[in-house]
């Protein structure tokens, strides 16, 4: 190391040149070997610093890098590791759930694993056997472990799914409310049936009252009588003819009168009856059109249970839909994120370059065929325990490159108290190329017995279903290939019961509900969830389930019945308001009817007229058999008198 | 004041007793650490060179400080050399292979294109760079520093050291920079 020398003064400034080393000869060495020490007692410094903290950074540096991955806080408790024999400790380490940072996705009491020394020289972490004790999953948090990221925005969601079957039933509950019914017929003067009937009272009695005063006159026999008496004189008189014949000739012109006097009294008579009949037919038109009016009236009052049926579907999304979708998508989350972790597969059977755009030039690797990937665990031994439950398991081949070797899980969940399977975790993981694409092929299935269905509807929001009771035996299978993600949920629950949360609906909606919502023996659920690896990505979910068949069944039992008991009870309303003013219409009519007494009148008076015409006819007889006899009398003079003139 | 004390120290390194060979390596050394990205590994390597080799410390020093800004301009120059060698020229393939996966040269980073492109860029700079400095040294010092020493500006110069203690000074004494 050079040592400041004091600037030269002017001087000293003409022999400046020949001060130089070379100016003066002096050999110079290579090596500044007094410089080692300082530099050695630094590197020393730095190795003692780094040995001693070097847990620290270690610590803190995982810390770092899987709270990065993870969105969420991950918190090592201790991290140690050994030198001598390359072994690492952990304990309690916390990997906090990034949807719910309340909670810990997972829990490991403490790790322990031995690093092989011979690949750590190349860069590669590779483990023969790791045990991790005391696994635990959904532990509570003391601390929020949310890590504070820039607001993202986020897409503005429709109200729950159940939102449009709650209306739709608390709209058809609340049709069914008895006091609604009077609303809806009105006041009788509102009803227009009543209004009409009032009308047509009206007008029959205008016209009753018109044709009361009208037929005393019309129907009036005064005349009639007097002719008749005449006619019945003229009938009872007997003629000694030729003498009486002035009085027969007389007899016949009053029965001509009479004639003109009873056609003009049928002609009056036989106008009234008509104008009469026809006055009655436009108010039995009246009637006739209220009555039809009131029929139809009811008829649009009336709840037609066929129009009105509706699904059960959306109680179902309401219960499980979002609840399982959601939960199905959180778990692909998890998964997809794992896979995240996962650096590109990068097995090859010859020498293979892969090369990494960074943001300070590229990286490239190297990578020899059947080389270790970077990071390898060949064993992990799991184990641990929640309240009743204790999991055990092995996973084998763990690495950061899943085409090296595939990765095996197998993880038993038992119940400690009743000494019985809870659940199993089995499945593979690899690296795969198919069709010439890149990625990984899973297939893991989840089998799960008898659990309560309550934890999966814990999400429900709805207005009137608290969730549900009952056990299920739920089967999750996920498939993945480098084209497309899969996986089907099946739920199968025993004597499931739904809850209705208390104090959230009416009366006849808790009465609805729980009718439909009754116990079912045997519920079954279908959800599968595809994802297209393709440029478009499209994603489709399906849910299916005995549920709604069950409820659609039940719903349209319970409303055909309340429709019917409903449209008894409006019908009977109805009549009870429209009744009494159509009651005097119909007496009122048949009273109109005065066609009775024309019909006497213009029966008397067509009696009399054929009496009238019999005699009349009788008594021409007469007149012409004497104007024949008294032809012929003096015929027979005439023609003595022409014989004796002869 | 940073400017003036930086051409001070100039001034004191070209005025030195050490050999114009000597400030060329250490500027040619100093500026391997420049014209690569700080971190690099062979940085150390380099640093370790500087400490041992008999060059000159100021020398590297200020060719850290100078070429640096000249290493930002270069970093695409040196992306493409790095990206030919390690990956364009296909016949190397094999020798990259064998030799990433030979034991602690993965720590080196050189699998990355503007680590190793500045390298070797640097590298074949070094020679170059230790020449021309030599040579500029040498002909200040037969030519131009007599002159220089004697002249009025060197003398007003040279006293405006006294400017910068004192600047320090008042800076020490009230906290303040200037």
């Amino acid at each position: 190391m050079n040592t400041p020398k004091p600037m030269p003064s002017p001087a000293d400034t003409p022999d400046a040149a020949n001060t130089s080393p070379k100016a003066s000869g002096k050999k110079v060495r290579i090596f500044r070997f007094s410089a080692l020490i300082p530099f050695a007692l630094i590197a020393a410094l730095l190795v003692a610093g780094y040995l001693i903290f070097f847990d620290r950074i270690v610590k803190r540096g995982l810390e770092a890098s899987f709270t990065a991955m993870n969105g969420a806080k991950v918190e090592i408790g201790s991290f140690d590791f050994s030198l001598l024999d390359t072994s690492v400790k952990t304990t309690h380490l916390q990997w906090t759930d990034a949807a719910a940072p309340m909670k810990n996705l997972f829990e490991i009491g403490s790790t322990e694993f031995t690093l092989q020394s011979s690949p750590l020289s190349v860069g590669k972490l590779v483990v023969s056997r790791m045990a991790v004790e005391g696994l635990k999953f959904d532990t509570d948090r003391t601390v929020s472990g949310e890590v504070k990221r820039p607001a993202e925005k986020v897409a503005t969601e429709s109200g729950p799914a159940s939102s449009s079957a709650a209306q739709s039933i608390e709209s058809f509950a609340k049709s069914i409310d008895y006091q609604a019914i009077a609303d809806k017929i009105g006041k009788p003067e509102d009803i227009p049936v009543v209004r009409m009937a009032k009308e047509l009272e009206a007008k029959i009695q205008e016209r009753f009252a018109h044709w009361e005063s009208q037929l005393p006159g019309v129907t009036d026999s005064t005349e009639l009588r007097a002719a008749s008496d005449e006619v019945k004189a003229i009938s009872q008189r007997k003629y000694k003819l030729p003498q009486d014949l002035p009085q027969l000739r007389k007899d016949l012109d009053a029965l001509k009168r009479t004639d003109k006097l009873v056609k003009a009294k049928q002609a009056v008579l036989k106008d009234a009856r008509q104008n009469l009949h026809a006055d009655a037919s436009t108010l039995r038109d009246g009637y006739t059109q209220i009555i039809g009016l009131r029929d139809a009236s009811l008829k649009d009052l009336l709840i037609d249970p066929q129009n009105n049926a509706f699904s059960a579907e959306n109680i179902l999304s309401a219960l499980f839909g979002r609840s399982l979708v959601d939960t199905t998508q959180k778990y692909l989350g998890y998964y997809e994120k794992f896979k995240a972790y996962l650096p590109e597969q990068k097995k090859t059977s010859e020498v293979k370059v892969v090369e990494q755009k960074r943001a300070s030039g590229s990286t490239v690797d190297f990578i020899r065929a059947g080389a270790l990937p970077t990071v390898y665990v060949g064993q992990i031994d799991l184990s641990g325990s929640s309240d009743t439950t204790a999991l055990s398991g092995t996973v084998l081949n763990a690495s950061s490159d899943l085409s090296y070797k595939p990765l095996l899980l197998n993880v038993d969940f038992r119940d400690t108290q009743r000494n019985t399977d809870i659940a199993k975790l089995q499945g593979s993981m690899s690296g795969a190329t198919v069709d010439g694409k890149e990625g990984i092929t899973s297939k893991l299935r989840l089998a799960i017995d008898r659990t309560p269905l309550s934890r999966l509807a814990g999400g429900v929001d709805n207005q009137y279903l608290a969730g549900v009771d009952g056990d299920a035996n739920i089967t999750a299978t996920l498939d993945e290939t480098p084209q497309r993600l899969a996986m089907a949920l099946r739920i199968e629950g025993r004597d499931v019961r739904m809850n209705l949360k208390p104090d959230g609906m009416g009366q006849e909606m808790e009465r609805l509900l729980a009718s439909v919502l009754a116990k079912i023996d045997l519920l079954t659920v279908d959800l599968e969830y595809v994802k297209d690896k393709g440029k478009d990505g499209k994603t489709s979910t399906r849910m299916k389930s005995n549920l709604e068949p069950i409820l659609n069944a039940r719903l349209r039992a319970y409303m055909n019945e309340k429709v019917a008991k409903y449209n008894r009870a409006l019908r009977d309303r109805y009549d009870a308001a429209v009744g009494p003013a159509l009651a005097p219409l119909q007496k009122k009519l048949d009273g109109f009817d005065q066609t009775g007494a024309l019909s006497a009148a213009l029966g008397d008076a067509d009696k009399l007229d054929a009496t009238r015409a019999k005699l009349e006819q009788d008594l021409e007889q007469k007149l012409k058999a004497e104007e024949n006899k008294t032809k012929s009398k003096a015929k027979d003079k005439l023609e003595d008198k022409l014989k004796s003139l002869r | 004041m940073f400017v003036l004390n930086f051409a001070l120290k100039i001034m004191k390194l070209l005025n030195s007793e050490e050999r114009p060979m000597q400030i060329g390596l250490g500027f040619a050394l100093g500026s391997v650490i420049a014209l690569s990205p700080f971190t690099s590994p062979h940085n150390l390597l380099v640093f370790l060179l500087i400490c041992i080799l008999n060059v000159s410390f100021s020398a590297a020093l200020l060719a850290v400080v100078l070429m640096a800004p000249l290493g930002f301009v270069l970093d695409g120059a040196f992306d493409r050399l790095g990206h030919l060698l390690l990956i364009d020229l296909g016949g190397l393939t094999t020798f990259w292979t064998a030799f990433f996966n030979a034991p602690f040269v993965v720590f080196t980073r050189l699998n990355n294109t503007v680590v190793l492109g500045s390298l070797l860029g640097s590298l074949m700079l070094l020679a170059p760079i230790a020449l021309l400095i030599a040579f500029l040294v040498r002909r200040y010092r037969t030519h131009w520093q007599a002159v220089i020493l004697r002249s009025r500006f060197y003398q007003w110069f040279s006293m405006s050291r006294f400017y910068v203690w004192g600047a320090k000074a008042y800076n020490f004494v009230h906290g303040g920079s200037r």
